[in-house]
């Protein structure tokens, strides 16, 4: 088993060079449908659609669900509208809805069109709701049976509904179709044919989700839960469909991305890396940039308030750029590991009293540390006092922008806003600010130093 | 009934008070009423003297779920107040996976001890998971699962499975082995219920293998189950035969992990194993220590670059403010890229062989974003400074954001080259080595342009 994607793509090139169909549809054989997917989204648009108007049918409407929406959307114009209809309908729920929310409005109109009625009302019902909700995401292919049936009719109704986009669990709901559980298909094997369903009901109430809530809420509950399926219950208590394991996997990969790209300050990118241009890449990190330089420009304002101490003691700017950029480290750990134990949810805003006592113990054992060993470079370059200016500048600095590092997150997740922002670039600016007016007022202070006009 | 996870809090709350109360009446209701998740979750709020008492209101079985979902540090508290006979007790009621977690964290005589009061069984297949090393496929593999042979028909299948669906940890998914327990293929349960009876399980089986050695790790089994969308991975020796399984649910927890220690790592802090709200002040201040102290010796040599120009400073102590704002804005640019390096190379989007496209792609981008920064900062240099000044440092900014971007990119690609982790290349030293260069470019510049040599 080679899992090699990018030799699958220079094998599929090559073949396609010298036109070997044979060869091709030999490989292509032998490869999974998300491999097949993978690969198609390398090639270019012609070879794209080539390559994918040979798969048999069967395995193209797989295919097809693993692509993005982009390429769908693009496939989807050269296919003819008998082929096209196929895809669609073929297509999962879930996946469905994400291609359809991609679309304008015009296209939008179009593709409906092709989609035989009971489609048709499932899709608009679904882009009914809000963004952002796990009604956007769910998948309503589902199947679902009721606690009076016995086990034979129940497995009979099983055979005859199930496909391969069901999941391995079977829902019962009551005649209003509200849901009493959910039960792994094996234990409609262990049952004797003559029981009720209802024989299989366990004691404890059913996880469910609400049809509104946010999709990361229901990835946190699959995660907490250790669930494969996760039934969607709407307003009036009616369940709708479910959202799966697999789905979650790749929310929660997006949303870590996310979390990573705002704690570098960098604004939110929809598009992979790879697929980014310049342009974007640009528009995506010049507004953060700026904005620190604004802040920047704060320190170097405060920097030349000082101008009569640098004068007096020139080698004040040596110690400068290592004690506001040792801040600036410390808090950017403590501000990274805040906001990871807050997207992973060990940590809620209510425990910040216990965190910041606990911050206050580490950042200045930290700051004392590193007070300590610059100390003795401060005593080889200007002599006691300036060993003595400079370990208690480091350490008050340190200890400043570790508990600055700690609550910023807090505090933007009490305004509910996204505590990722508290980036490493926002904590190490504000750390420079504050820690240029501490050291140059403490330096002030112990060389007795006059400031002339200030 | 919806238990979401946010009332757990309470949930914590109601247990305590049933607990100080000795209302052992509502403290069994509680405990029946609520997910076993829900309990674990609880149980990290409540006062360690109180832990005891709640276990043994759970009962064997009960207990068993509750502890397979406390974290790590808790498991290993909970066990050093048991005897080796209770201990056993717990870890035998565990999945086999599970189990050889816990064992792990123990002290090996602690573990030892416990592992001999086990079944005979029990022991062996616990000491061939520990055998594998930490963090592979192997480790986190369960040996409980359900196979079928080839030649047998679905109904003769069915009735295998009906026996093994209490054991095996999961049978949505069956694979057929030869009698040595080569792997052939696999199906669904669902696949099975709907063909007919007689048929036979040749006929049905999918032959398109996805599967994992035991040596390798566990992030790749994330990476294989989540790109296949898999249920469940096949672990395999090095001759196709299947040894075990690992589930999708184990994969959240992986790719949580990983992700968190990427999120570490880029921070400069060093791997944490215990939760943040767990960890004591002592070990919070090892994991951080050592990257600061490194990257105080390389602030030093900003320090010593800054001495060379000492005379330009004293000429012109306006360069003095300026010099905050170039070289931080070298940083960011350089922590910008360097994020987006490292989470693209983690979640696949890049490999390392992409470095030569993204660096093109990155000068485009650095170059863009130095006009943009050196237009902000020339601004800023006619209003605090002079034209002559504006100017250098203008130049300066372009040149250290252009730096700072290329070194931001290109040092997790190098990490990868060198076998290492690219998640070292993290924002504080990205930006600890953009100052000291940055110093020296901005004062280089500044010298040439304003004659102050």
């Amino acid at each position: 088993m080679e899992h090699n994607l990018e030799q699958y793509v220079v094998e599929i090139q090559e073949l396609l060079r010298l036109d070997d169909r044979d060869g091709l549809n030999e490989t292509l054989d032998f490869m999974r449908v998300q491999d097949i997917a993978w690969v198609l989204m390398e090639l270019s648009g012609d070879d794209l659609a080539g390559v994918f108007n040979r798969l048999p049918p069967g395995r193209k409407a797989d295919v097809f669900g693993y692509l993005d929406s982009e390429y769908q959307i693009g496939l989807l114009a050269k296919t003819p509208r008998a082929d096209a209809r196929f895809l669609l309908s073929e297509m999962d729920t879930d996946d469905l809805t994400a291609l359809l929310q991609s679309l304008s409005e015009e296209q939008l109109r179009e593709y409906l069109r092709l989609l035989p009625f009971r489609a048709i009302r499932r899709a608009l019902k679904q882009l009914h709701y809000p963004e952002n909700t796990v009604g956007r995401l769910m998948s309503s292919d589902v199947i679902a049976v009721e606690p009076d049936w016995s086990m034979k009719r129940a497995l009979a109704f099983i055979r005859r509904n199930a496909d391969e986009h069901s999941n391995n669990v079977i829902f019962v709901v009551d005649a209003d179709r509200h849901l009493l559980a959910a039960i792994p298909i094996r234990h409609f094997l262990r049952g004797r044919p003559d029981d009720a369903v209802e024989t299989l009901l366990p004691l404890g109430a059913t996880i469910s989700v609400s049809v509104l809530e946010n999709p990361v809420e229901a990835a946190r509950m699959i995660q907490h839960y250790d669930l494969e399926t996760l039934p969607v219950i709407g307003e009036d208590g009616v369940f709708l469909g479910v959202v799966t394991v697999d789905d979650v996997v790749d929310l929660l990969e997006a949303e870590s991305t996310e979390d990573f790209h705002k704690m570098g300050s960098v604004g939110s990118l929809t598009l992979s890396l790879q697929n980014a241009s310049p342009l974007l890449l640009f528009r995506k990190r010049v507004g953060w940039l700026l904005v620190l330089v604004a802040f920047n420009a704060l320190g170097g304002y405060v920097i030349s308030r000082y101008e009569q101490a640098i004068e007096t003691l020139v080698v004040l700017v040596f110690f400068l750029p290592l004690i506001i950029a040792s801040g600036g480290n410390a808090g950017a750990q403590s501000s990274t590991l805040m906001v990871r134990a807050i997207a992973t949810g060990e940590v809620t805003a209510r425990d910040w009293l216990k965190l910041w006592g606990k911050e206050i113990g580490v950042s200045v054992s930290l700051g004392l540390t590193m007070g300590l060993a610059v100390s003795l470079v401060g005593l080889w370059r200007g002599g006691l006092e300036l060993a003595f200016l400079v370990a208690v500048a480091m350490t008050l600095i340190v200890a400043a922008a570790s508990v600055v590092g700690m609550l910023l997150p807090i505090i933007l997740t009490r305004f509910k806003l996204d505590p990722a922002t508290a980036s490493v670039p926002l904590v190490t600016s504000l750390a420079d600010i504050f820690g240029i007016l501490i050291y140059f007022a403490l330096a002030v202070a112990v060389f007795n130093i006059t400031i002339g006009g200030a | 009934m919806n238990a979401i996870i946010e009332e757990s809090p309470s949930l914590a709350q109601e247990l305590r008070t049933a607990l100080e109360r000795g209302e052992d009446d509502l403290l069994s209701k509680l405990v029946a009423a609520h997910p076993a998740q829900d309990i674990a979750l609880a149980l990290g709020e409540l006062p360690r003297q109180h832990w005891h008492t709640l276990f043994e209101r759970l009962g064997h079985e009960r207990a068993a779920e509750v502890y397979a979902h406390l974290p790590t540090e808790h498991q290993t508290e909970l066990l050093q107040n048991l005897d080796h006979d209770q201990a056993s007790r717990l870890i035998g009621e565990l999945s086999y996976d599970d189990a050889a977690a816990v064992l792990d964290e123990l002290q090996d005589e602690h573990a030892e001890a416990i592992l001999d009061a086990l079944p005979e069984d029990d022991q062996q297949v616990l000491n061939s998971l520990l055998a594998y090393p930490e963090e592979s496929a192997g480790r986190i593999m369960t040996p409980e699962f359900a196979t079928v042979q080839p030649e047998w028909t679905v109904a003769e299948a069915l009735d295998h499975l009906r026996e093994r669906s209490e054991i095996a940890e999961t049978v949505n998914t069956i694979f057929a082995v030869t009698p040595k327990g080569q792997l052939l293929g696999w199906l669904r349960l669902k696949e099975l219920l709907l063909s007919r009876p007689t048929a036979r399980v040749q006929a049905i089986l999918h032959t398109d293998i996805v599967s994992i050695e035991a040596h390798e790790d566990q992030e790749e089994a994330a990476r294989r189950i989540s790109h296949y969308d898999l249920d469940v991975l096949p672990v395999v020796d090095e001759w196709g035969a299947i040894l075990g399984i690992i589930t999708v649910d184990d994969v959240l927890d992986i790719i949580r992990d990983e992700t968190t220690e990427d999120f570490h790592r880029m921070a400069a802090v060093a791997d944490l194993p215990l939760s943040l709200r767990d960890a004591s002040l002592k070990m919070l201040y090892r994991k951080r220590i050592g990257w600061l102290v490194i990257l105080v010796v390389v602030n030093i040599l900003s320090g010593t670059a800054i001495t060379f120009f000492e005379a330009s400073i004293e000429a012109v102590v306006a360069l003095v403010f300026f010099l905050p704002m170039v070289i931080a804005s070298g940083g960011n640019a350089g922590a910008q890229a360097s994020t987006l390096m490292v989470r693209a190379l983690a979640t696949g989007d890049i490999q390392a062989s992409d470095w030569f496209r993204m660096g093109l792609k990155e000068i485009l981008v650095a170059a863009s974003l130095g006009v943009a920064l050196a237009a902000a900062i020339w601004l800023t240099g006619n209003w605090l400074g002079t034209l002559q000044v504006a100017n250098a440092i203008a130049i300066a900014m372009f040149l250290v954001v252009m730096f700072g971007s290329l070194f931001g990119m290109t040092l997790p690609f190098l990490l990868t080259r060198l076998k290492l982790d690219p998640a070292t290349a993290s924002a504080p030293l990205i930006t600890s080595v953009v100052d000291v260069v940055g110093i020296v470019i901005y004062f280089g510049v500044a010298t040439a342009i304003l004659r102050l040599g």
